[in-house]
């Protein structure tokens, strides 16, 4: 029987072979494109960025510091935040205005993601792929913005493009200066088996419990890079993204049965850890391996939640 | 999984070679009207053919591109759906104009000018 195997194999990378040479012939990258040379779609080089693409001698990068306070409504699947940003304007140019990512609005509806969205192919159609469908028809979602306002309180002006928002500076950010601003939000978690989305919610039955995956879930600025300007492209779903290097100080809060796991260094472990709980992550700082915190095993999936040496968890009961 | 939404899946094919949005309006079995513009994203996989599915609760009957001429388009006569008699330009050329009265008052002739 193993002898078959082989021929099979071969004949099949053979196949695969083909239908790659067939998908060549249409489309990008065949004749003169695929031999475009690279120069016209790098950015010019210039003191920030040599011809490399390495930092230059000129080299800036902007800043974003976040204090983030949000609170998981189990009840309702929605999350409560507010976060206060301070923005470090690095560059040597003079900010009118911010833009900042709301990677959540591409679940609105008139979304360019569910817009552009295409047909699934009707010849071989799982049933996921229609759950999927009809899930994100039905889900409201979307960050719901109740606040955007300066350090002083006073609202800004902003204006929301799908996913992303401008906010109008009340006077230029001059070069070297930081600007504080807060955004107050609300936002529905999806259903991330059905949706299949990056972040979302997992429903289990059996004990009528959820475990949340939260991803994309914060108001973020944008990246403001000396090769592109402001990174402001409408967010479709896919791709990864440039953002700003900053501090973040979380506070997040859950129902008191809930264990939380992020990355970062815990500050109230008495608050929120059992007494083994505590013992363990001592333990775990140090150790050589993952080592469990809790040994909590979720019924219907073979999960558990872990702690990786150096990357301790935030939570607060 | 049972549902009582009608699916219809919409073949659009670029026929120019431009990649553009796509502004639709729709028109369904209970005479209400659907506007709505997909973006030209919707051609960033295939730029030549792209399918869209609408999942809705009622019934189509018509479905028509670019209907407030937005689009830089020669040939009107395939955006409709089911296909509709579009007058063509040399149509369009002989049928007699209106009486202009701007004209009139301009040149005093009492036929608005509709020699073209």
């Amino acid at each position: 029987m193993k002898r078959l195997a082989i021929p099979c194999l071969l004949l099949s990378t053979c196949l695969l072979l083909a239908a790659n040479a067939t998908q060549a012939k249409q489309g990008e990258g065949t004749g003169a494109e695929a031999f475009a040379q690279l120069e016209q779609l790098l950015p010019t080089p210039g003191d920030a960025r040599t011809a490399s693409g390495a930092p230059g001698p000129e080299y800036w990068q902007q800043r974003a510091d976040y204090v983030i306070r949000v609170e998981l409504d189990d009840a309702k699947q929605r999350l409560i935040g507010s976060e206060t940003i301070t923005y470090q304007n690095l560059s040597p140019h003079a900010l009118t205005y911010l833009w900042v990512q709301l990677e959540q609005n591409r679940f609105r509806p008139d979304s360019d993601d569910m817009l552009t969205a295409r047909a699934p192919n009707f010849e071989e159609f799982p049933y996921r792929a229609l759950e999927q469908l009809l899930s994100r028809r039905d889900f409201e979602g979307g960050f719901d913005i109740q606040k955007v306002v300066d350090g002083d309180g006073e609202p800004l002006s902003h204006r929301i493009v799908k996913t992303m928002m401008r906010i109008d500076l009340p006077e230029p950010l001059a070069s070297g200066e930081s600007f504080v601003f807060q955004i107050d939000w609300e936002n529905n978690i999806i259903d991330g088996i059905a949706s299949r989305a990056r972040g979302g919610y997992e429903y289990f039955e059996e004990d009528d419990n959820y475990i949340y995956e939260i991803a994309q879930w914060y108001p973020r600025v944008a990246a403001y890079t000396d090769y592109d300007g402001w990174v402001n492209k409408q967010f479709l779903g896919r791709g990864e993204f440039t953002l700003e290097l900053g501090d973040y100080r979380l506070e997040i809060t859950v129902p008191g049965d809930h264990i939380v796991t992020a990355t970062g260094v815990l500050q109230n472990t008495d608050e929120v850890l059992t007494a083994t709980q505590r013992e363990r992550l001592e333990v775990a700082e140090t150790a050589a391996k993952s080592w469990r915190i809790s040994t909590t095993v979720m019924t219907n999936s073979t999960s558990r939640l872990t702690i990786t040496p150096g990357i301790r968890s935030f939570s607060r009961g | 999984m049972a549902t009582d939404e009608l699916f219809y899946v919409v073949d659009f094919v670029n026929v120019g070679g431009l990649p553009m949005p796509l502004p639709l309006e729709i028109t369904y079995s209970d005479g209400s009207v659907e506007k709505l513009t997909i973006p030209a994203e919707i051609w960033r996989y295939n730029n030549e053919k792209v399918s869209k599915l609408f999942v809705t609760d009622k019934e189509m009957v018509k479905i028509a591109l670019d209907p407030h001429l937005a689009l830089a388009d020669a040939d009107r006569t395939n955006n409709q759906f089911p296909r509709e008699v579009v007058k063509s330009r040399f149509k369009l050329f002989k049928v007699k104009e209106e009486p202009n009265i701007m004209r009139q008052s301009e040149t005093g002739e009492k036929d608005g000018g509709s020699k073209r």
